[in-house]
């Protein structure tokens, strides 16, 4: 199931905030999983028998990590959890890539190809087989206590609204909100608040943009203006981006309705001045998880500069191919590595010196011919497009398309997501918050009144908007369904 | 404050529970449907075949939404009056009211999409077999070109497009298939163009033409004949039909757009004063698998006058306005529409074996033509 459909906002939800606070609490758990369960099984019914079978492993590799706790028994048994958990994904999401590989090979060694049919990818795998292991890993190195209660373990896995697109929730996060957690006015309307802004995130930019990100990704680099070529990659920079932090805020305000706490996964990356503060602040569940799980293991940048810029490019060409299983995701990965690398290597001190636009312009230029990697297809389609990018085609040319992004709505969804995408509304909340403490007690009464209207009239506006494009529009795609 | 805070819980809850509420208490009732769709059905829970049933209900849930149609009908108001922005992609807003359907029409009249030397090629050479099969039937061939729009009313597109290449598909396949024997092409752009100054060509809200287009292109058409068979008698003139102005059907584009409120159009409408033209029993040929218009896919009709050589015609949803007419100078026409393919339809030409053969192609649809070439 996805947030920003009818079916979700007028039907799941109302349902499961109405059991959740009518239930008492010892129960509350319990529905929650059913609720995450149907949630989950909408996306595909037999997928959850694979996520019913990716509990059951972690349930017992915990309790064998937990009972061979003094011993090396943990170890093999970490091991052989995170080898199951990798086994999980590797099939259903990098047989085909591999075997595509491979065939590639035999073919030029005139070998038959091995076929191994179509395998689907099951929605959210990347997501919960992660957050998995960091439940086994944190167990191990004895940062969480182990979870005997195979409900509570399968509610962390499980829990509707970080279960298909994150933030990956590490098991220390959460442990203790799956015992005890307060269902009270403040966290239902901060939760409102928050899902509401995710909503529009996602319907009223990511949707938009989507519609002239897709048209410039689908046509041909030959045939692609130059114009168009530029506006395709703003416009799916920034789908990307409210797409992916929309569905975070979702899940956060959903999660805080329900009474759980679930850490911050963006923090506007758009206004970054280098790529190691862009990785700071993009997918920081997923970034913070590399570092604890991955690049710190390796050695971090501790033992040697050579070996640190190695471990970079190790963790980075793996966190593209987390995102999919393509090549072209690992160019995407190892793009950002190589940046990342290069301001290590002294580039970020030259950086700093520099006037502070030149370093926003590099980072998003960096950002943005990244993009083109990860959007396009095959790698072949990335060339395409970077030539159209770059080697001047008349705007003639798409005209057809035109009429798509010459109109009012266009312009409004253009400035609200450049602003949105700045830290502007929340200088403007944080300078006002500062400004009523300084105002006499009516005049305050008055601020509070009208800060109260307004949000009550913006979570009005978005939601009749929101369902006014839903109901009209089923132009409606979740990029991070694939990961 | 906490009332505040309570306020906007109650808000929120409210928002979302009203169209459940809705379903069981029916306190709002919805607008009548402006789409020409059956409604999803609500699936069946069966517990051996599950996976297919979240999509099913889903649609089955987006179909039946609370105040749909309602919904619909104000998003498109919004879109169209303060966005200035058709609320499909699939259309445009031109200037003065005027509504054009976007994709291969656009692309055909901006010459984005000019034939490869092999793909005209191709249609070269279709064009060649099907003139020579028909000539081996002593049949005479006749191409006609449906103009879109775009060609007869440029000037009402909106200003960015007001401007094209002039060299389109159409251009290139008349200078690649005129002069090929026993094949006469008639373009009806130049038709339509000329005639302009006597009424509207094409309606404002649908992409087809009017009656009054309909009818010159007849005359076109018959003029053409007449050249091949002196027997046929001319084209009947403007004053041998009743022309009566009256309220239409909502234009197809209007249509798209749920905009039919706002283009309610009142054009001519033309018919014979005297009955020219007969319905026949059909021969049954069979329609293409799921076509949508099966019900016209075969028509046939006599002008009661054996003298009069017997006709073909292959025709598009062009044909529904153009058949009142073409029927009334042929002791037998027959009528196919074959759901934008475009084809010989050799079984249907050999059962018939008509004297003229006759194919209505719209300018943004030689794709079909070429795809369904050989057979």
């Amino acid at each position: 199931m996805v947030f920003s459909t009818l079916l979700f906002l007028f039907l799941f939800l109302p349902a499961v905030l109405l059991g959740n606070f009518i239930l008492p609490f010892r129960f509350r758990n319990y529905f929650l999983l059913l609720s995450s369960f149907v949630f989950f099984a909408w996306g595909g019914v037999s997928y959850s028998l694979l996520l019913i079978l990716s509990v059951l492993i972690n349930y017992f590799v915990g309790l064998l990590i937990h009972k061979y706790r003094e011993s090396s028994g943990a170890g093999i048994a970490l091991g052989i959890g995170v080898g199951l958990n990798l086994l999980i994904i590797v099939i259903f999401k990098y047989s085909n890539f591999i075997f595509e590989n491979i065939n590639f090979l035999r073919s030029n060694l005139e070998y038959d190809p091995i076929n191994i049919g179509h395998i689907i990818l099951p929605i959210g795998i990347s997501f919960y087989t992660f957050q998995a292991i960091s439940y086994l890993i944190d167990l191990y190195r004895r940062q969480v206590e182990v979870q005997k209660n195979f409900a509570d373990l399968a509610l962390y896995i499980f829990l509707f609204p970080q279960l298909i697109a994150g933030p990956i929730i590490r098991y220390h996060d959460i442990a203790a909100q799956i015992k005890t957690r307060s269902n009270n006015l403040d966290n239902f309307v901060e939760g409102i608040k928050r899902f509401v802004l995710g909503l529009a995130k996602k319907v009223l930019i990511a949707n938009q943009m989507a519609v002239i990100a897709d048209q410039a990704f689908n046509t041909p680099g030959d045939e692609l203006s130059t114009l168009l070529a530029w506006l395709g990659v703003f416009a799916y920079s920034f789908q990307i981006y409210f797409d992916f932090s929309g569905y975070s805020d979702m899940a956060i305000g959903l999660g805080r309705m329900l009474g759980f706490k679930f850490p911050e996964n963006f923090n506007f990356p758009y206004i970054a001045r280098s790529i190691k503060e862009f990785w700071r602040r993009w997918h920081i569940s997923l970034s913070t998880w590399f570092r604890d799980y991955l690049y710190i293991p390796l050695g971090g940048n501790r033992i040697s500069p050579t070996r640190t810029y190695v471990n970079l490019l190790i963790v980075f060409f793996l966190t593209g191919l987390w995102h999919g299983a393509s090549w072209n995701f690992v160019i995407w990965g190892f793009f950002h590595g190589f940046f990342l690398v290069f301001e290590r290597l002294g580039f970020e001190k030259l950086l700093q010196r520099l006037w502070r636009p030149l370093q926003h312009i590099y980072t998003l230029f960096v950002v943005l011919i990244a993009w083109v990697f990860f959007r396009a297809e095959t790698l072949e389609a990335s060339l395409g497009y970077l030539k159209a990018m770059f080697w001047y085609k008349p705007m003639w040319i798409n005209i057809e398309l035109i009429s798509e992004y010459d109109n009012l709505m266009f312009y409004l969804v253009g400035a609200a997501a450049i602003l949105s995408s700045s830290t502007l509304w929340v200088d403007i909340q944080n300078y006002l918050s500062i400004m009523q403490t300084r105002l006499s007690r009516a005049s305050r009464y008055i601020y509070l009144n009208m800060v109260f209207l307004i949000q009550v009239l913006a979570i009005v506006a978005v939601l009749v908007i929101t369902t006014m494009l839903l109901v009209s529009n089923s132009y409606n795609p979740f990029i991070y369904f694939r990961f | 404050m906490k009332i505040h805070k309570i306020l906007i819980s109650l808000v929120f809850a409210v928002l979302i529970m009203l169209p459940f509420s809705n379903r069981i208490l029916h306190f709002l009732n919805d607008t009548k449907s402006a789409e020409n769709r059956a409604t999803a059905p609500m699936p069946d829970f069966d517990i051996n075949e599950l996976d297919p049933f979240p999509q099913d209900y889903e649609s089955y849930y987006q179909d039946n939404f609370f105040i749909r149609n309602w919904i619909n009908a104000a998003y498109s108001e919004i879109s169209r009056k303060i966005f200035k922005k058709s609320p499909t992609d699939k259309a445009m807003i031109g200037v003065d009211g005027w509504l054009y359907i976007k994709t291969d029409e656009l692309k055909n009249y901006l010459s984005q999409n000019i034939f490869t030397e092999d793909e005209l090629n191709r249609f070269k050479q279709e064009i060649i077999r099907r003139s020579h099969y028909l000539d081996s039937l002593n049949c005479k061939y006749y191409f006609v070109v449906v103009p879109t729009k775009y060609s007869v009313y440029p000037e009402f597109l909106p200003r960015v497009y007001r401007w094209n290449e002039g060299y389109t598909r159409t251009d290139q396949i008349i200078d690649a298939i005129s002069g090929i024997d026993n094949m006469v092409l008639i373009d009806l752009r130049k038709t339509l163009n000329d005639n302009k100054d006597k009424g509207l060509m094409f309606r404002p809200s649908d992409n087809h033409w009017s009656d009054l287009g309909a009818y010159y292109a007849y005359a076109t058409i018959i003029d053409s004949i007449r050249k091949d068979f002196p027997e046929v008698r001319p084209a009947f003139p403007l004053d041998s039909f009743n022309i009566e102005t009256k309220p239409i059907n909502i234009g197809n584009i209007a249509q798209m757009m749920n905009a039919g409120d706002d283009y309610q159009e009142e054009m001519p409408r033309i018919s014979f004063k005297n009955q020219q033209v007969w319905e026949m029993e059909k021969a049954g040929y069979e329609a293409p698998r799921k076509f949508s218009f099966e019900h016209v896919y075969e028509l046939a009709f006599t002008n009661r006058n054996d003298k009069n050589p017997t006709l073909l015609l292959i025709r598009d949803s062009f044909g529904n306005t153009i058949i009142p007419f073409i029927p009334a100078h042929f002791a037998k026409s027959t009528v196919i529409f074959d759901a934008w393919q475009y084809k010989l339809n050799k079984p249907i030409v050999d059962k018939e074996r008509p004297d003229v053969f006759v194919q209505l192609t719209m300018e943004c649809n030689y794709d079909d033509l070429l795809e369904h070439g050989g057979e």
